[in-house]
């Protein structure tokens, strides 16, 4: 996924409010990472990581102009989400760091702007451990997804009309097949919509 | 006739209020039961065996994202609501009973044979599509022809494990397929179905 756009500004604008504590509560400076994301369709995969998330769902993805794909690439890891018209299917591949070979995958049912479940997938690891990845539904205002860990807040674009793939290392629970996000909606500016500590699992 | 009436109704909505209380106690009393217990590691794993560990599950109802259940034929946590895993429910979901049956480890990189408790609370890091790519060690994607009682069929939203194979096309599958239909054995015919791929669980002692 080399060449993904530059960061916008609005968002890492958005992160930093958030991290400085919106609403008056003096908190520790948190490092900001914002993740790339590039939208683009599966018509040509050009990227090494599309092609073998296509191979990955061989057979369930009709590959046309119209089916709509989100790279991402964040400070834990990397996923595509791909969306086919006509199906209520929503594919995800998730990646560790400068991996082309998808470590795990999902797959979910979206339909109206509504998803079955998170699909976290915990099959991703890395040297220091496990890591978890889940889509959340971003509301109608919402510009970006903010997820807290430590002294750490990961930022993700909305992006492509499409849930947002987010990642944690701290939440996941290998023995209960789980895992907890601090997740914050952020409007436009970095004013804060919703906040919830999303806990998902493995399921289906 | 008019007395009457009202004092029928209270006594119906009595009778169905207390009658829901006890479904909830039993639910809370079986979610009680229910452990975090480490797997014991077992060095053979027979097919039989697994489908002895599958029958366990059978009837114990279905419950998404679940892993644990009894052995008395009944659901403890019908009507659940769907694809919700937060209610505490009876059974398991199709990823999480083939994990179980399976007996595979938390660990993906692990292909050794673990005996998890019927009333270990766990689903294992696979879903149904993690089970058709081939995921984990102890997984790998295999030919449908060739597939053989234990092995299983998987789609991107489901898996089933062949009970009895059948030369008409249609396999008896046990499987946990919905909160309706619970855990049982079903008539499929996921062998000549496209968007089911076969899966092995590798490693079988015979």
């Amino acid at each position: 996924m080399d060449g993904l756009r530059p960061l916008v500004l609005c968002v890492a604008a958005a992160g930093l409010l958030f991290a400085a504590g919106c609403r008056g509560h003096p908190k520790p400076p948190a490092r900001v990472a914002v993740g790339a994301v590039r939208v683009g369709t599966a018509a040509r995969p050009r990227s090494a990581q599309l092609r073998a998330c296509l191979r990955r769902y061989h057979g369930d993805i009709r590959l046309s102009a119209e089916t709509r794909v989100v790279e991402r690439r964040g400070r834990l890891g990397a996923s595509l989400t791909i969306a086919v018209p006509r199906s209520p299917l929503l594919f995800g591949c998730d990646f560790v760091r400068r991996r082309t070979a998808p470590c795990g995958g999902a797959v979910g049912v979206w339909r109206r702007n509504r998803l079955n479940d998170p699909r976290l997938d915990i099959l991703c690891a890395d040297r220091r451990g496990h890591l978890g990845a889940a889509w959340v539904v971003p509301l109608p205002r919402a510009r970006s997804i903010a997820v807290r860990e430590g002294d750490r807040i990961d930022v993700y674009p909305v992006a492509g009309r499409l849930p947002v793939r987010i990642w944690t290392r701290d939440g996941v629970d290998v023995a209960r097949s789980s895992a907890d996000f601090d997740v914050s909606q952020l409007a436009r500016g970095g004013r804060e919509l919703a906040r919830e500590r999303l806990r998902t699992f493995v399921a289906g | 006739m008019s007395l009457l009436r009202p004092r029928v109704v209270f006594l119906a909505a009595f009778l169905v209020a207390l009658s829901l209380v006890a479904a909830k106690a039993a639910l809370g009393a079986f979610v009680s039961q229910c452990n975090y217990n480490a797997p014991t590691p077992s060095p053979n794993m027979y097919r039989d065996g697994s489908v002895t560990v599958a029958l366990v599950a059978r009837f114990e109802g279905y419950h998404w994202g679940g892993g644990c259940w009894n052995d008395n034929d009944v659901d403890e946590g019908p009507n659940e609501p769907l694809q919700t895993v937060s209610s505490g429910g009876e059974g398991g979901d199709c990823s999480g009973l083939t994990f179980k049956v399976w007996r595979e480890s938390l660990n993906t990189g692990d292909g050794g044979h673990y005996q998890w408790g019927k009333l270990r609370n766990v689903h294992g890091p696979y879903s149904a599509a993690s089970f058709k790519a081939g995921d984990g060690v102890p997984n790998a994607t295999y030919s449908k022809v060739d597939a053989t009682v234990m092995d299983a069929f998987a789609s991107s939203t489901h898996i089933g494990m062949i009970y009895q194979r059948s030369t008409s096309g249609a396999d008896q599958i046990i499987e946990a397929k919905c909160e309706a239909c619970g855990t049982n054995i079903f008539t499929r015919t996921y062998r000549a179905d496209s968007s089911y791929g076969g899966v092995r669980r590798m490693g079988w002692t015979g």
